[in-house]
């Protein structure tokens, strides 16, 4: 009879349980693994034998066929090296499991036989606990991570020879390392309180991450852009236990966790380089992997440059950004990842970088077309579109900045509590960003004097119907920001002078 | 018409030449039938033209040309066309025939405008400027169509609702920058874009001399705007000066490069000018209340205290949010209040985050 042991591998940022059966049979000394593994399944073989040999075990010199079931899956990955040699251990019977309990086993087997540490660890510890199984062995490296896991009893150990005495009863865990979860220390040394003379910009910004607005920065090289979006995380409330879950499951997938072997408590902030590719940043990739924006997850996805990016790689983001999810079709796989970003980008003004100033030497139409490289409907996203003024550096210390990171997050939280209450019980809709047509008829009702101001807007720069329709949403969240129940005439103000890039268009000499 | 378009594209033979032989044989027609032996007998032309004109008896270019030009909606101006400017038709070195997509109005009251590409905002002011102006008052604004002054001077005709002829160096099928694209389209809208070149030609160096010439033959007036030191916009001073049209310079700062030409423009006889009305008040009357209208200053009521301050302080300077809010002192996002009020009532006007007086 073949001998059976529970593993797992992973499916996007889900796992499932692979049984790994193994069976000797007399003939030709060989072994096959079958059940869709890639090349780095099919190379256990070789990492198996020199691992047993390695130890006190012998290789049986027969024909040996491992599957894994279910066999109709693509799998992939090195840790299916442990349950294959543990499950060929005790079909040659070279030792028995003498412990009760149901095990899982994942970790990849080195030559002389230590374990080490794999991806997706997370997830696949998840699927276990959902599975019904008691207890799972991973390589020492990961015990951080899988420990984050409540419900199931994991072992941590750094050699083969070790689980076996473990499993036979011979030696008892003794790994009582109290497993403290690292958290990062959250953003450890920015804080906004750095970025001086930029308080209306930081004002707005606030918006931004109470309301979940899309936000542009515009601006001269070098005025602080990018400071400021690094930021940003920062003052987004704190992450709770289920988004660091999705986050950490995301990062455990992508195998960026190993080394860092924690729950992710910060919230993620991305800044791909403007040349990735539209796979790098979707997700894609033989595995179908997670791209930038999935890695941004609950957190910010930060464009600097955007006009460089390929118009093409920056479209692809539209669906995302509405769907908060991606699927990623490849020819193995297709796995959906989720994409719950805030996406903050940065670009010059014109190509010259110094629009506005009299070092610019672009003409006008020419700062038109550098700026039609961002697709109507990505800049139909941005909510927020701001210049950044550069700051003196000489006056800089005569700035008094008011705010740190933490007293912008209060407000944040604050808004997003408001938010949250309002938009109860509605599917889909968490903050005001998300609301659509009926809800902004609905929660952004107007007094007159604040049509009066709009009326006025409309007659001097003759803004879209969307846009207005944008220009409520924003003032929503300035009078969620105060806990005012109505919008009031100075939140449509700011709202109103939240779209410079149209804005600019109205004083240019085109035609 | 296909003799025409025969005629001024014949190999060895320019302007000058091809007008002898239209004034001796009165239409291209007959130059075509023209024997050798006629052909020797114009002055100018040797034995090698003469074989030249007679072995290139061949219509099919021209009429591959009109066959375009149709497709295009293109039309041909001929020298005796009465659309042809008279003056522009007296240039010795004036070609036969034009190219043009839009309308040419007849009797043109051309003032030509035209200016380094790479132009400072006051250049782009002067030009912008001056085109509303002229385009108001029933001028037509010619220039070149490229980037910098000759695009704001044909933007400001447009604007006013004006007459304004672009002179191309390439076909008038090409949109050469690309960004004029939109540019181009309202000039053969409102006007016409002209060129010596068949459709389908790609603009070449050697071709912009020629089209600066069109546009000092074309104009009465010429106005450089900000000009460099070797720049397609002095060539196009120096022949409007010898065709004897009357050449205005705009002065620059004496440490700009781009206003160095202009300067020197005005050093060697070119009229300074003081604004558009310098131009039209010697030919035209404009009523004093026309003009007064537009520098008769608003009275701004209906502005607080506050308001009037920051007004006061940004002047004739281009301030951003945060020197304002250290001069008048008040936090930049109660500043962000007033200076919205101001902008939407007009007084202020914000271009890339920097404020300045409307």
């Amino acid at each position: 009879m073949a001998t059976i042991v529970k593993s797992l591998s992973t499916k996007g940022v889900e796992g499932y349980v692979v049984d790994v059966e193994t069976k000797t049979i007399s003939g030709q000394p060989m072994i096959s693994i079958v059940g869709l593994g890639d090349t780095a399944v099919k190379e256990a073989r070789e990492r198996v034998e020199a691992a047993i040999l390695d130890g006190r075990f012998l290789f049986p010199q027969m024909k040996i066929v491992v599957n894994l079931a279910p066999s109709d899956v693509k799998k992939s990955g090195s840790h299916f090296d442990l349950p294959i040699a543990l499950s060929l251990l005790m079909e040659s019977n070279q030792f028995r499991i003498k412990r009760k309990e149901e095990f899982a086993f994942i970790g990849e087997l080195s030559l002389n036989a230590r374990l080490r540490g794999c991806s997706g660890v997370l997830s696949m510890v998840i699927a276990a606990r959902d599975a019904g199984i008691e207890s799972i062995i991973v390589p020492g490296n990961n015990i951080e991570e899988a420990s984050l896991i409540k419900g199931i009893k994991v072992y941590g150990f750094d050699k083969l020879v070790d689980v076996v005495e473990f499993l036979e009863g011979s030696m008892e865990y003794d790994r009582i390392e109290e497993v403290q979860v690292k958290v990062h220390d959250n953003n450890e040394n920015i804080d906004f309180s750095e970025v001086q003379g930029q308080d209306l910009l930081i004002e707005y910004i606030v918006v931004a991450a109470a309301g979940g607005h899309n936000m542009l920065m515009i601006g001269a090289p070098g005025c602080g852009k990018s400071m400021i979006a690094k930021r940003i995380p920062t003052i987004l409330p704190k992450m709770s236990e289920q988004e660091s879950l999705e986050v950490t499951k995301v990062y455990s997938v992508a195998g960026l966790l190993m080394g860092k072997d924690s729950l992710v408590k910060k919230r993620p902030f991305r800044a791909p380089h403007h040349n990735a590719s539209t796979n790098s940043l979707i997700g894609g990739g033989n595995r179908a992997t997670p791209g930038e924006i999935s890695l941004a997850h609950n957190g910010v996805l930060f464009l600097d440059e955007i006009a460089e990016f390929s118009k093409r790689t920056l479209d692809a983001l539209r669906q995302p950004m509405e769907d908060k999810i991606v699927t990623v079709s490849r020819v193995r796989e297709t796995n959906r990842y989720p994409a719950n970003f805030m996406l903050v980008a940065a670009m010059n003004p014109c190509s010259c970088g110094y629009y506005g100033t009299d070092k610019c030497s672009c003409s006008d139409y020419e700062v038109l077309k550098y700026r039609q490289r961002i697709s109507g409907p990505i800049l139909e996203r941005m909510d927020i579109q701001k210049h950044v003024q550069p700051v003196n550096f000489m006056d800089l210390s005569t700035y008094n900045s008011n705010w740190t990171s933490s007293q912008l997050r209060e407000r944040v939280e604050f808004s997003r509590d408001v938010q949250k209450k309002r938009f109860k019980g509605i599917d889909g809709v968490n903050c005001n960003a998300q609301m659509g047509q009926s809800l902004v008829k609905e929660y952004c009702g107007l007094d007159s004097d604040c049509r009066n101001i709009l009326q006025k807007v409309y007659d001097r720069y003759k803004y879209s119907a969307r846009t207005f329709h944008k220009f409520l949403k924003v003032s929503r969240t300035f009078a969620d920001l105060d806990g005012s129940k109505n919008i009031r005439k100075k939140d449509v103000i700011a709202s109103v002078m939240s779209r410079d890039l149209e804005k600019d268009k109205t004083s240019m000499a085109v035609v | 018409m296909e003799y025409w378009i025969w005629l001024s594209r014949l190999k060895g033979v320019g302007p000058v030449i091809q007008k002898r032989l239209l004034e001796r044989f009165c239409n291209p027609e007959s130059v075509f039938n023209a024997d050798r032996c006629s052909l020797l007998k114009v002055e100018g032309i040797g034995e090698s033209t003469a074989d030249n004109i007679v072995s290139s008896k061949n219509l099919d270019d021209s009429m591959r040309i009109l066959d375009k030009l149709y497709k295009i909606d293109g039309r041909v101006l001929t020298i005796n066309d009465e659309l042809y400017p008279k003056g522009a038709a007296s240039m010795i070195y004036s070609p036969l025939v034009l190219y043009y997509k839009g309308d040419i109005k007849s009797n043109l009251d051309g003032i030509g405008i035209v200016g380094s590409r790479r132009c400072s905002q006051y250049g782009k002011r002067v030009a912008l400027q001056a085109g509303q102006w002229f385009g108001k008052y029933g001028y037509a604004v010619i220039s070149g169509m490229a980037k910098g002054i000759d695009g704001y001077a044909h933007t400001g005709c447009l604007k006013a609702s004006g007459y304004t002829i672009a002179f191309l160096g390439t076909g008038i099928d090409i949109c050469y920058p690309k960004e004029h694209i939109g540019l181009m389209k309202r000039i053969i809208e409102n006007g016409a874009v002209v060129s010596e070149y068949p459709p389908g030609t790609n603009g070449r160096p050697e071709f912009f001399p020629r089209r600066n010439y069109h546009i000092s033959s074309w104009s009465k007036k010429l106005l450089v705007v900000e000009a460099s030191e070797k720049s397609g916009a002095l060539i196009t001073a120096d022949i409007a000066k010898r065709q004897g049209c009357d050449v205005f310079a705009a002065p620059s700062q004496i440490y700009t490069k781009t206003g160095f030409g202009t300067n020197m423009l005005i050093k060697n006889g070119a009229k300074l000018y003081t604004g558009p009305k310098f131009i039209s008040d010697s030919d035209k009357k404009i009523s004093s209340e026309q003009l007064k209208k537009k520098i008769g200053t608003e009275e701004k009521k209906d502005i607080t205290e506050i308001e009037r301050k920051i007004l006061d302080i940004i002047g004739d300077s281009k301030l951003v949010v945060n020197e304002i809010s250290k001069l008048v002192e008040i936090n930049q996002v109660e500043l962000l209040q007033h200076l919205a009020e101001l902008e939407l009532k007009g007084f202020l006007n914000c271009i890339s985050g920097r404020y300045e007086c409307a």
